[in-house]
C-alpha cells in the first residue's frame, strides 16, 4: 500500500491492482471443473428434484402437470418400493460385510512379504479393473448351470438341493449380485486397508513384543485403533457407493424375478428407463437421496462421537 | 507348528487368488471352447478341443469393432478433459489459500453422495434440446462431471506430494508462476498424472447407465452397451459374447496393472488426509 | 550487488499478525543473519524479500527500486531452501543452467559461469549427476551454486544448513563464509541457531514475535543484549540470569540476589531506584572457581556448591548451586580434578553483568560506565 504509488484520479494504486489480480488467480484456476461439475450435476439435481413434483410420464405428454406430492404418496403406499427398500438394506449390508471382511483378511496377507508377493497383488487386485457391467455379465454367467461347474459346486457342498440357477429363485436372487459385488468390491478395500497398515509405525509392534504382547493383543489393541478411523470414511463411501449402485442387479437380474431382487437405485432406473415414469422415478430418487444424505450425516456424527 | 502356519497361509492365498481369477479364466475358457461342444462340455474344466473362432467372428463380423472404437474414444476423451481440469483444481487446492476452498472440497466430497440415478432423467431432458443426446460429446462432457471430483482429490494429493519450495526456487530463477508449473511441477507429477489417465479411463470405460440413457444409435454405442444388447437377443451365442467380454476387458486391465502402484499412493495420501 | 531497505515491512494471516513494522537498511556486501526462535517471523520476513508472500503493508526496496508488487523473477535475488529445493529431474549442471537459460543467455556464457560456480563450490566431478545421486552436502553446495550463477543483487538463505548433520554444518558454515568473501555480495540468511548467527554475520537481527528484538553486530548482541530475552538467546550456554532487588542506590548501587548475596552494580547504575525488581545476567564465562579465573576488572567473591561438572576438552562447564537457585560457569583448561564439591570460592566478574527489568525485561542502566 505504498502511498507514493497511489494514483490520485483513481485511488487505487497499481499495486493493489496486481495483487487483487494475483488473489483471483486461484479461482481461475478451479473455475472451468467447477463449472463442469455444477451444469452437469448441480443443475439437473434441482431439475430432477422439481421433476419430482410433476405428473411427468414421457409417452403421455398432455396429462404433464404439476402434481404436489401425489408421486411421494404414490410411494408410500408402492409395495415394491416398500420391497426394494429392505432389499437395499439387504444388499448393500451383506455387500459391504463381506468386502471389509475378505478386504481385511487380503490387507493383512498382502502386508507381510513372502514369495511372489507382487505378482500376488496384481493379480488379487484385477477384478476391480473389470467394468462393473461386465463382472455382472461374468457372474450371470458363472451362475448358469449350462455354462458354468458352479451350481454344481454349490449342489455338492449342500448350498443348493439341485444344480439350478439362483438368479431364477426367488428366495436367492438378491445373492447373485450380492456374491458378484463382494468380488468386484474385496480390492478396494484391501487397497485402502493396506495402505491405513502401511502408515501403523512398526516401532509400535516392536514395543508390544517387548512389553509381552501376543499377535493377537498387538492386533487388538495396536492394529484396529490404528485402522478404525479408515475403516469408518471406507465404509461410509463404499455403503454410499453400494446402495447406489444399480448396474449388476440391473445387469444380472433385472430386480426379477418378480421383484425379488429389486433394489431402489434399479427401480429408479427401471422406472425412468423402461416405463418412461420421469416425475415418479425422480420422486423415488429424491427419496433414496434423502436417507443416503441422512445415513451419511448420522455415520460422520458417530464417528466424531467414537473419536473424542 | 510354524510349518503348519506356513501352509495354512499359503492355502489362504490360493483360496484369494481362485476367487479373484476363477470367473475370469471361466470367461477366457467359454470363449476358447468351440460351439459344437459347448452344451456337452459346458461345465467341465478345460474342453477337450479349443478354437479362437469366437475371436475371429467377434473381431471381423460382428459390430463389436465398433463399440470398442466408440469406448475408446469416449474413454480418452473423459481421460483427458478430466486431467486437464482436475489438474487445475488440484493445483488451487494445493498451492493457494483462498475464500471458499474448504467449502469447495466439501462440496466436492458431496458430489459423491449423489446418486447418479437421480440425474439421469433431467440430464436427457438438459441435454436433448442442446443436441448432445446420442453423441459421443455428450457422453464425454458427462463422465468428465462425474469423475472429475474424485480426480481433482487425486490431483491434488500429487500435487502434495511435491514441496512448494521447488517452484518457489524456479520463480526465483525467473519463471512465471505458470512457467513453474508447466517446466518444473507437471514433469515431476508425470506418474500421477499417468494414473489420473488410467482411472478416468477404466472409469469411463465401465460406464453402463448413461451409455444406455443417452446413445441411442448402433453406429455411436459403447461396448457395454453393445455387449448388453448382445444379451438381450434370443439365441445368445456364449462364445462370442465371452470373447466379446474378454476383449473388453484387455484395456482397463492394461491401465490397472500400470497405474496400481501409483494409485495406491494416491488413495494412501487422500485418504490419510480426508 | 544492493543495499536491502525495510520500511514498516507488515505481513497479517486474516487478522493474525506475523510480520509487524518490521524496520532495517541493509548495506551493500553486508552479511545479516535474522535469528529468532521458530514464529517468530524471520523466514516470512525474508520469503517477503523474495517475493514469495504479498506483504501487507510497508515498503521493501531492493537498490533503488521499490519492490513490493514485482514478482520474485523480476528481483534479480537468488534464495537458497532449507531442503535444497533442487529440480529432482535436471542434472546438477541443469540446475544451475535453468535461470540463466530462463533469461535466455547465451550458451557460452551459461556454460562459463557454470564452471566458475561449480569450480567454486567443488561441484566438477558431480555436474552430469542427478540431486537423488547426491549425498546432503553436495545438495547444499549445488544449492548454492545455483544461486550463485545468476550474479544476483541479494542472496537469500532461508536455513540452509539445518538439515546437515552437525559435523557438516559446521564445514558448510565455513563454506558460506568463505563464499561471501569471494563473491561480495548482500547476504540475508535466516536461522535459528544461534552459533551460525553468531560466526556468519555482520549484523544479527534478533527477532521475537514478529517484531525486531535487537539489531547489532554479534559483538553487541553477545555482550549488550537489549533484554532478557535476546540474553537467554544468545550464548551457549545462555546467559544466567538472576531475580534481585535493588537494594542500594546513589553512589554505591547493589543488588540482592533472591536468597543469595548482595552484589555491587558499577556507577552506570547508580540511577535505579531501591526497591526496583531486576534480572541480573551474568555469561558462564564471567564466572570462574578462584585459581582459575583469568583477569577481571571488577572481581567479586563469593561461595557455592559445584553440583555437576561437565568436561568438554578445552573447556569444561561448572554447575554450581548458589542458595536455591542455579548457575553455569565456563572454564578454559580445566583442571582434571575438577569435581563436584561443595562451599567453593568463586569469582565473578561484575563488570560483565548485565541488568534487566524485573518486569519488562528491557536492559537497564548505561553500561559504558561500568
Amino acid at each position: 500500500m505504498s502511498l507514493a504509488a497511489d494514483n490520485p484520479a483513481t485511488g487505487r494504486s497499481p499495486g493493489t491492482f496486481r495483487r487483487r489480480l494475483r488473489a483471483a488467480e486461484p479461482y481461475g484456476y478451479v473455475a472451468p471443473g467447477l463449472l463442469v461439475v455444477a451444469l452437469v450435476m448441480l443443475v439437473p439435481l434441482a431439475v430432477g428434484i422439481s421433476f419430482s413434483f410433476q405428473n411427468y410420464v414421457i409417452f403421455r405428454p398432455a396429462s404433464r402437470g404439476w402434481s404436489g406430492f401425489e408421486n411421494y404418496a404414490e410411494i408410500w403406499s408402492d409395495r415394491t418400493f416398500w420391497l426394494a427398500l429392505s432389499n437395499t438394506a439387504k444388499w448393500t449390508f451383506w455387500s459391504v460385510a463381506f468386502q471389509l471382511g475378505l478386504g481385511l483378511g487380503l490387507a493383512l496377507i498382502l502386508n507381510k512379504p513372502f514369495f511372489g508377493r507382487a505378482v500376488f497383488q496384481s493379480l488379487v487386485f484385477l477384478p476391480w479393473a473389470v467394468p462393473t457391467f461386465l463382472s455382472g455379465l461374468n457372474w450371470q454367467w458363472l451362475y448358469n448351470p449350462l455354462v458354468s461347474p458352479l451350481p454344481a459346486a454349490l449342489a455338492a457342498v449342500g448350498v443348493l438341493d439341485e444344480p439350478r440357477n439362483i438368479l431364477s429363485d426367488p428366495d436367492l436372487a438378491l445373492w447373485g449380485p450380492i456374491t458378484a459385488m463382494i468380488w468386484w468390491g474385496v480390492p478396494f478395500f484391501a487397497i485402502t486397508l493396506l495402505a491405513a497398515l502401511r502408515s501403523i509405525p512398526s516401532d509400535l509392534y516392536e514395543a508390544a513384543a517387548i512389553d509381552g504382547a501376543t499377535p493377537w493383543q498387538a492386533f487388538r489393541h495396536i492394529t484396529v485403533p490404528f485402522l478404525l478411523p479408515m475403516i469408518t470414511i471406507t465404509i461410509l463411501l463404499r455403503t454410499v457407493w453400494v446402495a447406489n449402485s444399480p448396474e449388476l442387479i440391473f445387469v444380472m437380474t433385472e430386480g426379477g424375478p418378480a421383484n425379488s431382487s429389486q433394489t431402489l437405485p434399479n427401480y429408479v432406473f427401471t422406472s425412468a428407463y423402461s416405463s418412461m415414469n420421469f416425475g415418479y422415478a425422480s420422486a423415488l430418487a429424491t427419496v433414496l437421496m434423502v436417507m443416503l444424505v441422512i445415513y451419511s450425516v448420522l455415520l460422520l456424527w458417530v464417528r466424531g462421537r467414537l473419536g473424542r | 507348528m510354524r510349518a503348519v502356519t506356513g501352509t495354512a497361509l499359503w492355502l489362504v492365498r490360493l483360496l484369494y487368488l481362485a476367487f479373484a481369477l476363477f470367473p475370469l479364466l471361466w470367461l477366457l475358457r467359454i470363449a476358447l471352447t468351440p460351439d459344437e461342444i459347448l452344451y456337452r462340455e459346458g461345465t467341465t474344466l478345460w474342453p477337450s478341443r479349443t478354437t479362437l473362432a469366437n475371436f475371429a467372428y467377434v473381431i471381423e463380423e460382428s459390430p463389436f469393432p465398433v463399440f470398442f472404437a466408440n469406448t475408446i474414444v469416449v474413454a480418452l476423451g473423459t481421460a483427458a478433459a478430466v486431467t486437464l481440469l482436475a489438474a487445475g483444481i488440484g493445483y488451487a487446492f494445493s498451492r493457494f489459500r483462498f475464500r471458499g476452498k474448504s467449502a469447495l472440497m466439501v462440496f466436492l466430497v458431496i458430489t459423491q453422495l449423489f446418486p447418479i440415478v437421480m440425474v439421469i432423467t433431467p440430464l436427457y431432458q438438459l441435454l436433448a434440446p442442446i443436441g448432445l443426446v446420442d453423441t459421443r460429446i455428450g457422453l464425454i462432457l458427462v463422465f468428465t462431471a462425474f469423475n472429475l471430483p474424485f480426480a481433482a482429490f487425486l490431483m491434488h494429493s500429487f500435487y502434495e506430494g511435491i514441496p512448494a519450495e521447488l517452484e518457489q526456487a524456479a520463480m526465483i530463477d525467473g519463471c512465471t508462476r505458470f512457467q513453474a508449473l508447466v517446466r518444473i511441477v507437471l514433469p515431476l507429477m508425470l506418474p500421477g498424472i499417468g494414473a489420473t489417465v488410467g482411472f478416468v479411463f477404466t472409469a469411463a470405460w465401465s460406464e453402463l447407465l448413461f451409455s444406455l440413457m443417452l446413445i441411442t444409435s448402433e453406429s455411436k454405442k459403447t461396448f457395454a452397451v453393445g455387449l448388453l444388447g448382445f444379451v438381450g437377443k434370443s439365441g445368445v451365442d456364449w462364445g462370442q459374447m465371452m470373447a466379446a467380454a474378454t476383449l473388453a476387458l484387455i484395456p482397463p486391465a492394461i491401465f490397472f496393472t500400470l497405474i496400481q502402484k501409483y494409485l495406491v499412493g494416491g488413495l494412501t495420501a487422500g485418504a490419510v488426509k480426508a | 550487488m544492493a543495499e536491502v531497505t525495510l520500511k514498516g515491512v507488515a505481513k497479517s494471516y486474516g487478522r493474525t499478525p506475523a510480520v509487524r513494522e518490521f524496520d532495517l537498511d541493509i548495506a551493500d556486501e553486508e552479511f545479516v543473519v535474522f535469528v529468532g526462535p521458530s514464529g517468530c517471523g524471520k523466514s516470512t520476513t525474508l520469503r517477503m524479500i523474495a517475493g514469495l508472500e504479498d506483504i501487507t503493508g510497508g515498503e521493501i526496496r531492493i537498490g533503488d527500486r521499490v519492490v513490493n508488487d514485482l514478482p520474485p523473477r523480476d528481483r534479480n535475488i537468488s534464495m537458497v531452501f532449507q531442503n535444497y529445493a533442487l529440480y529432482p529431474h535436471m542434472t546438477v549442471r541443469e540446475n544451475q543452467a535453468f535461470g540463466l537459460r530462463l533469461a535466455g543467455r547465451a550458451k557460452e556464457e551459461i556454460a562459463r559461469k557454470v564452471a566458475r560456480a561449480s569450480g567454486i563450490l567443488g561441484l566438477d566431478p558431480y555436474l552430469e549427476r542427478r540431486p537423488a545421486a547426491l549425498s546432503g552436502g553436495q545438495r547444499q553446495r549445488v544449492a548454492m551454486g545455483r544461486a550463485i550463477v545468476r550474479d544476483p543483487d541479494v542472496f537469500l538463505f532461508d536455513e540452509p544448513l539445518s538439515n546437515l548433520d552437525a559435523k557438516l554444518r559446521g564445514q558448510m558454515r565455513t563454506e558460506i563464509k568463505k563464499l561471501h568473501e569471494k563473491v561480495r555480495t548482500t547476504v540475508i540468511y535466516v536461522t535459528h541457531d544461534q552459533v551460525e548467527a553468531m560466526t556468519l554475520a555482520d549484523r544479527i537481527v534478533v527477532m521475537r514475535d514478529g517484531r525486531i528484538e535487537q539489531v547489532g553486530t554479534p559483538e553487541e548482541v553477545y555482550h549488550r543484549p537489549v533484554s532478557d530475552f535476546v540474553a537467554s538467546f544468545i550464548g551457549s550456554p545462555p546467559m544466567n540470569l538472576l531475580e534481585g532487588r535493588i537494594v542500594a542506590e546513589g553512589d554505591a548501587p547493589a543488588v540482592a540476589l533472591s536468597g543469595g548475596p548482595v552484589l555491587p552494580l558499577g556507577p552506570g547504575h547508580a540511577r535505579l531506584p531501591a526497591g526496583a525488581s531486576v534480572t541480573l545476567g551474568l555469561r558462564p564465562e564471567a564466572i570462574a572457581p578462584q585459581g582459575m579465573a583469568g583477569p577481571m576488572r571488577r572481581p567479586f567473591a563469593f561461595e557455592a556448591d559445584i553440583t555437576l561438572v561437565e568436561p568438554l576438552g578445552g573447556e569444561a562447564l561448572i554447575f554450581l548451586a548458589l542458595g536455591d537457585r542455579e548457575m553455569t560457569a565456563r572454564v578454559f583448561r580445566p583442571p582434571a580434578r575438577l569435581a563436584p564439591a561443595r562451599g567453593v570460592q568463586f569469582l565473578v566478574d561484575l563488570a560483565e553483568a548485565s541488568v534487566f527489568d524485573g518486569g519488562t525485561g528491557r536492559r537497564l542502566g548505561d553500561d559504558g560506565a561500568n
